[in-house]
């Protein structure tokens, strides 16, 4: 019964160090998605005659105006795509914690008795 | 305000971990707080480089090539920017172009400092209230604790 219990409570805080990762992996997307908004928000006070530059390693390469924003646009949504999943796997981890504070409880019970 | 009803009726051991959490959000508040203030000093100090070179004829400057290295330079070109607008990306901006996207940076900033001080005027009224609740249970516990051996 003890070493049930053991293994129990040994699987419920993996369970919660796993969603712990998954909610700090979705801090950081929600950090890039915001990043990128507002360079995307710099973009439209800028137009087609502006020259852009993009820093890659150390040095600044000139850029299109409508690459760049292309490019981000593309980022915005690559983000979105990855916040989505990353809180579907939230939502998962969490029914998986769910269940493994119920098995957790039964077994107490059980050895309570 | 639900909350600080509930206060008074927990445990005293509960409400130190509540204390405990408190305590960690402020601090990680004021960290946030002290970043944005930093965040803030660097773009005004790029406005006031562009306030510098506009201010001076002098088209002599020294180039940091490393942070301890300098080459002289002169200075082609004083209505031209390139300003750092995030994620790796550079746009070129005249003088007051420049100005208005680091004062527009600024703003929000300074907006979102406020926003943070509000927080944590609340948590510290949170951890205030608790510490009180806190202190009250134990010196009720004590004065329990006498009446019993008496």
């Amino acid at each position: 019964m003890n070493q049930e219990f053991e293994k129990a409570s040994l699987s419920f805080s993996k369970a919660q160090n796993e969603l712990n990762d998954l909610i700090s992996t979705r801090q950081q997307l929600e950090t890039q998605y915001q990043e990128n908004k507002i360079v995307l928000d710099e973009f439209s006070y800028l137009n087609e005659d502006s020259k852009i530059f993009k820093l890659t390693g150390p040095v600044l390469l000139p850029q299109d105006y409508s690459e760049a924003k292309i490019n981000v646009e593309k980022r915005i949504e690559f983000i979105q795509e990855e916040i989505k999943r990353a809180e579907t796997k939230i939502q998962g981890q969490q029914k998986i914690i769910e269940e493994s504070r119920n098995t957790l409880m039964d077994i107490r019970q059980k050895m309570s008795n | 305000m639900s909350q600080r009803i509930d206060l008074s009726q927990l445990q005293p051991q509960q409400l130190v971990e509540i204390r405990k959490s408190t305590e960690d959000e402020i601090n990680h508040f004021t960290q946030s707080l002290q970043a944005l203030q930093t965040a803030q000093n660097k773009l005004k100090d790029c406005i006031n480089s562009i306030n510098g070179m506009q201010s001076t004829k002098n088209d002599d400057i020294l180039v940091p090539m490393t942070s301890s290295l300098y080459l002289p330079g002169q200075i082609k070109d004083r209505s031209k920017y390139l300003v750092d607008i995030g994620t790796g990306y550079y746009a070129e901006k005249n003088a007051d172009e420049a100005k208005i996207s680091f004062e527009k940076k600024i703003n929000k900033l300074s907006q979102d400092s406020t926003k943070l001080k509000d927080i944590l005027v609340q948590k510290n009224e949170v951890l205030n209230n608790i510490t009180l609740i806190l202190r009250s249970k134990v010196i009720q516990m004590e004065k329990e604790q006498a009446q019993a051996k008496a």
